[in-house]
């Protein structure tokens, strides 16, 4: 990841908290605003129209204030809701499970073995980031890029063991690179217990998963070192994709349209990635030459487009003329 | 007429006259007095002031579009200047190990610029020389085309005080503190062909051409003393010192230069932005340093964000551009309002210990990269009286926890401080550092 999305997510739970998956469990003083339960009213839906600012509390700029009440969810938006905590608790645990065998084999200095658990350690963590965003920096902490680190940082995470596998080919030091990261992994584990969630959240969360794909994975700056930018890339899709499937009931009502086109989108996006597929992983990114990852990136932009709609389609005054589509 | 209220056409020096005459007789049109070709459409490239007659032109800097701004001055035009139009930024680096050959270039680029700020051929003889046989002394395609108040506003990078610990034309011991070498941010992904630099050349106009053929000009000039480093087209003014007029928008689709120091505010730039009478080294005094980075935005992941979360990511409304919790673009920014790390929150001299800089950036787009994205983005200019306590201060809160860093990479960079102005006839840039 980039540094800022995580600290980015905990101001916006203090301050804002219309979008976003807010921790009631964090101590942060600024982070009780963000505690309560929004509804997709309380989003930015009222926006579309386009409201001037200053014209009460449906000015566009009210959007920073905290209106962090509002009715409870529905049934089916409660479904949703239950279906995604089942959901990332799952990655969560599978993350935690591989990166356990991950840091045993550092630790058995098996630089070998490690390489192969390294990518799949990822893939839970991968398709839940925008979740994990929510926790202050624990973001940062495991999945910092080295591009990322200014003059005086420390550095920790998996990419400070990606790169000492594959370029420095040296793991002195990396033990408690490991511990640090397994310790970071159960606050995660911990931290997703107690995390709320709202529809419109998972919406923007399976957007931002495809703006992963789109700005990180797609022009290999992900994993610069192992080249297993489409383990990520795939996981990132599948989080999406979970995302879509539990909304996809709300989304039907406001805009048929625009469900049956994810559909389709998702469906291309896999079946191109399918190409790249090798074992029970994908090529290395730096075999996938210049012209194939434009071919990928039409596909992503295909989907990242319709996709980016789906928290505007299930707002409860949305329907399908209110969407700023050029298509339909 | 007169394009200048302060110089008399007829006061045209001998040489200018020839070279506008020149042009003029291979152009075909008739008339030889400064007055007639006054009243054709390229008057302002062709009549112009005399030299003391234009370091008087106060008014140059708020010039009507299509005239010329006064290239002489106690600081350098290009600055406090209102916001042309148009930019093509380079820089260059010096080939030469010999002093004095730097000095003669940079004298012949004075004498260029000034020529082409007013509207004229870079040389004399210019695009039509006497003898056909030579190449001409101009490239020519500002020909017919008014100076479109063209500045040109020159740099020095630290490379040119010391490359490596290497003294190279003995400036080492003069160089700034204020112009220490920028640290790495966090998120820099900066390409080395796109950064740094020994001088830096600033062109705007409100015709591209027109800066185009000023940067490309001051290039031929330098053959064999200097090559082009790196250089950037800009096309539409991101930031605005001029508060009376409308704020353009940047490619984000936010007004941008809303809370910039105005141009005409004295005050505010002697206390920010000029490098001030007690300040050191001397050689500065009246000039300012300058901080650009290309800072590429994505902005189709940008156009894919709701517009609720791209208000909150900037702190502003975006069609109005009033600061969150506001009415009007105007309004004083809010604190209390602003989004935790909204970026006018982040950037906001009021949380970086006072640090005011003059933005002066551009928007660009360089096609395409190879995966069907625009190579888009912002060419940030910033100027200010020391870039420590400016840019620096900002850009640290800003690379660290600016939501917008997830929409933008900041691709190149050069600091450079650009010398004061030139006002007596026989002085030019950087004169008082090389003189
Ligand atoms: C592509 C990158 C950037 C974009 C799109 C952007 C956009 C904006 C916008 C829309 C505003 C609000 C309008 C205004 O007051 O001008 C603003 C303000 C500002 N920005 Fe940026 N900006 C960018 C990069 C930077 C950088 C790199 C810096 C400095 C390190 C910076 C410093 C400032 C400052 C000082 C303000 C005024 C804050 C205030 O006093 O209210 N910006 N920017």
């Amino acid at each position: 990841m980039r540094l800022h999305r995580a600290s980015h997510r905990l101001a916006a739970a203090a301050a804002v908290s219309a979008l976003v998956l807010t921790v009631s469990a964090c101590g942060d003083d600024d982070d009780s605003a963000g505690s309560t339960n929004i509804t997709p009213t309380d989003s930015a839906g009222g926006s579309v129209s386009g409201s001037v600012a200053g014209s009460g509390s449906g000015s566009a700029s009210g959007a920073f204030e905290d209106q962090a009440t509002g009715a409870p969810l529905t049934p089916e938006e409660q479904t949703a809701v239950e279906g995604y905590r089942n959901y990332i608790t799952a990655q969560v645990a599978d993350s935690v499970t591989v990166t356990e065998e991950l840091v045993e084999a550092v630790k058995a200095d098996d630089i070998t073995k490690a390489k192969t658990l390294y990518a799949k350690s990822r893939i839970g963590w991968e398709s839940i980031e925008p979740v994990a965003a929510a926790f202050g920096d624990l973001d940062p902490r495991v999945d910092l890029r080295e591009a990322d680190v200014e003059d005086g940082d420390t550095w920790t995470g998996w990419h400070v063991l990606e790169k000492a596998l594959w370029e420095d080919k040296d793991l002195e030091g990396m033990d408690e690179i490991g511990d640090t990261l397994l310790d970071d992994l159960d606050e995660l584990t911990e931290s997703v217990k107690t995390v709320e969630i709202t529809p419109t959240a998972m919406a923007m969360g399976a957007k931002e998963l495809l703006d992963e794909v789109a700005s990180g994975k797609i022009t290999g700056e992900e994993e610069a070192f192992s080249h297993t930018d489409l383990v990520d890339f795939k996981a990132n899709l599948d989080g999406a994709r979970k995302v879509f499937d539990l909304l996809k009931p709300i989304a039907e009502r406001n805009d048929a349209d625009l469900v049956k086109t994810l559909e389709t989108e998702f469906d291309d996006v896999d079946m191109a990635l399918e190409k790249y597929e090798k074992g029970d992983s994908y090529v290395s990114y730096d075999t996938v030459t210049e012209s194939e990852r434009k071919a990928l990136t039409d596909v992503v932009n295909a989907l990242g487009e319709p996709l980016s709609k789906l928290a505007g389609a299930i707002q409860s005054d949305s329907d399908n003329s209110a969407s700023p589509s050029s298509t339909s | 007429m007169s394009i200048d209220p302060s110089g008399d056409p007829n006061e045209t020096p001998a040489n200018e006259l020839s070279a506008a005459v020149s042009r003029r007789r291979a152009l075909g049109i008739a008339g030889i007095g400064a007055a007639t070709i006054g009243g054709l459409g390229y008057a302002g490239r062709e009549a112009v002031a005399g030299t003391e007659d234009r370091q008087l032109a106060k008014g140059g800097d708020s010039a009507p579009r299509g005239l010329p701004v006064a290239f002489r001055g106690e600081h350098q035009a290009g600055i406090a200047t209102a916001v042309q139009d148009r930019l093509h930024f380079t820089t260059f680096d010096v080939k030469t190990e010999n002093r004095g050959e730097l000095v003669s270039l940079l004298q012949a680029w004075t004498r260029a610029a000034e020529r082409m700020c007013s509207g004229l051929d870079a040389l004399d003889p210019g695009a039509f020389p006497r003898i056909a046989e030579y190449p001409p002394g101009d490239t020519g395609e500002a020909i017919g085309l008014p100076p479109s108040r063209l500045t040109l506003t020159i740099g020095f990078g630290p490379s040119l005080f010391e490359r490596g610990k290497r003294d190279r034309f003995g400036l080492k011991g003069r160089r700034p503190e204020a112009l220490a070498d920028l640290p790495k941010f966090a998120g820099d992904t900066l390409d080395p062909l796109r950064s740094g630099g020994d001088l830096a050349v600033q062109a705007c106009a409100d015709d591209p051409q027109v800066a185009v053929h000023a940067i490309r000009n001051l290039a031929r000039i330098g053959f064999g003393t200097v090559s082009v480093r790196w250089s950037q087209l800009g096309f539409g003014k991101t930031s605005s010192t001029t508060p009376e007029q409308q704020t353009p928008r940047n490619l984000f689709g936010f007004k941008d230069g809303t809370n910039n120091p105005a141009g005409a505010d004295t005050a505010a730039m002697d206390q920010h932005i000029w490098v001030g009478a007690e300040d050191n080294p001397a050689w500065m005094r009246g000039g300012s340093y300058l901080v650009a980075r290309r800072i590429r935005m994505l902005v189709e992941i940008w156009d894919r964000t709701s517009l609720a979360e791209q208000e909150k990511i900037i702190g502003r409304d975006k069609r109005e551009g009033s600061p969150a919790g506001q009415r009007l673009e105007r309004d004083a920014v809010d604190m209390a309002a602003q989004p935790e790390l909204a970026h006018v929150r982040l950037s906001s001299p009021d949380t970086n210990g006072g640090a005011t800089m003059l933005r002066r950036g551009y928007s660009f787009v360089d096609g395409s990269d190879g995966l069907g994205r625009l190579d888009a983005g912002l060419f940030f200019l910033a100027y200010q009286r020391d870039p420590r306590t400016g840019f620096v201060t900002v850009q640290k809160s800003l690379s660290k926890n600016d939501v917008l860093n997830e929409y933008i990479r900041h691709t190149g960079s050069g600091v450079y401080a650009c010398p004061p102005g030139v006002v007596a006839p026989d002085r030019w840039w950087g004169d008082t550092l090389l003189g």
